[in-house]
């Protein structure tokens, strides 16, 4: 009894955390009772002020915890050919990182 | 006397009986079907495209272009066909001793085991419908997810337009998933007349059936059918007798993995729901006789059917597990 539904578009209207997985109740709840956005959501941010704090101790978020518009950004400074439509954010900030660190060694 | 080849048509003709027979018997048991748009379809992957209304009606001045209505609003979901079957082994003892009474018990047992399983999967999308992945009642994990990747019952069904939600688990005002009681059909009655589309339009449900297993039978039939309202003092009359009906559904009882679920019970809009219960069948079940005798003289008859169960808009039916959790 297969089902079969369109994911990238939910994921990319933050309806769904990434293709494949659906939002749990907590963070349907982080959603829209605490009106946090989705990429937040889905970098673990149920609150503004755990967000926050986070901010505080790192100052910036990391590769994993990046919006993809954010993502996408640094991709095409970095050079990287890609499909904006099809890619997911865990997939494009994994290559970002290899480029990264291509870049990083031949320095 | 023993049955021999020459009575193969006439064994086959017999069994194909005891089939329909029973089938029919089922068929006319089993609630499933009663509540799920069952319908018949040649495609082994069916597109359903959910719209959660249009704003696409406007008025015109004449000559001006009718306003396009796109599905940019709508959700689309998958369902495809599944294979189920099993074979009937009419052995060559069976037949040289004559054993009709066994052979017709078989050919029994193997026709009730398809129907029940069929509804039972029916029930079970009902039961499970908190959960967005579950083991059926074939031993088969299935992924149990409407158009918006949420479980049937949930809190916060989206749509691709606004960011509004709505809820299909059943609640008293107070609690969610409350036990069965007049406060609860009440409220949920009057939460279903007030569903708004994402365009802000009214679009009521008229929750008119409530669904419950045997233990809840007497409590819904004192709730739903008394002339009077049940526990008044003043002889007040029963405002829901007449306007919602109630449907026993003895496998709401049990889940095919033997929880209790007793205490579960659903509403419906008995106009709608087929939007969003919906059981295809490429191939009702039929038993089919072997096209040869094998090697090892058993005469293998077949019954198979292709089906599967779909979730469409989820809003025409609400749950609640009955445990206020």
């Amino acid at each position: 009894m297969s089902t079969n539904i369109d994911w990238a578009k939910l994921v990319s209207e933050g309806r769904a955390k990434a293709v494949g997985i659906g939002w749990d109740e907590k963070e349907l709840e982080a959603i829209h009772k605490n009106k946090m956005s989705a990429d937040d959501v889905r970098a673990g941010f149920f609150t503004k002020a755990q967000k926050e704090k986070y901010l505080e101790k790192h100052k910036e978020l990391p590769l994993d915890k990046m919006a993809k518009k954010d993502l996408v950004k640094i991709a095409k400074e970095l050079k990287i050919e890609f499909n904006e439509k099809v890619v997911s954010a865990g997939d494009l900030a994994i290559v970002i990182k290899q480029k990264q660190e291509e870049t990083k060694g031949t320095k | 006397m023993p049955i021999l080849v020459s009575d193969f048509e006439d064994l086959t003709d017999d069994l194909q009986s005891i089939f329909n027979e029973v089938a029919s018997k089922k068929v006319a048991q089993n609630v499933g079907f009663d509540i799920f748009n069952t319908f018949d379809t040649d495609r082994r992957t069916y597109d359903h495209l959910v719209l959660h209304g249009v704003a696409g009606i406007k008025r015109v001045t004449p000559g001006q272009d009718l306003p396009k209505i796109n599905a940019k609003e709508g959700d689309t979901i998958t369902f495809t066909q599944e294979y189920f079957g099993g074979q009937v082994d009419i052995t060559k003892a069976m037949r040289k001793f004559d054993l009709h009474n066994q052979i017709n018990s078989i050919v029994t047992s193997v026709t009730e085991d398809a129907f029940d399983k069929v509804d039972q999967s029916l029930a079970d999308r009902l039961l499970y419908g908190w959960s967005t992945t579950y083991t059926d009642v074939y031993g088969d994990s299935v992924a149990a997810i409407g158009p918006d990747s949420l479980a049937l019952f949930s809190a916060a069904h989206s749509n691709p337009i606004t960011t509004a939600v709505f809820s299909n688990i059943i609640s008293d005002g107070t609690n969610t998933n409350p036990p069965l009681s007049r406060q609860a059909i009440v409220y949920m009655r009057a939460q279903g007349f007030k569903h708004k589309d994402p365009n802000n339009l009214t679009r009521s449900i008229n929750y008119d059936v409530v669904v419950y297993g045997p233990d809840l039978e007497d409590l819904a039939d004192r709730i739903l059918n008394s002339e009077y309202l049940p526990g008044s003092a003043n002889n007040d009359k029963n405002p829901l007798k007449g306007k919602v009906r109630g449907k026993m559904w003895p496998r709401l009882g049990t889940r095919s993995d033997g929880t209790d679920t007793g205490a579960y019970w659903f509403m419906y809009d008995s106009t709608g729901v087929g939007e969003s219960l919906q059981c295809l069948f490429a191939e009702r079940p039929s038993l089919d006789a072997p096209d040869v005798v094998y090697a090892n003289k058993n005469w293998e008859y077949t019954l198979d059917f292709f089906y599967t169960i779909g979730v469409g808009y989820p809003a025409y039916v609400a749950g609640s597990k009955g445990d206020n959790s």
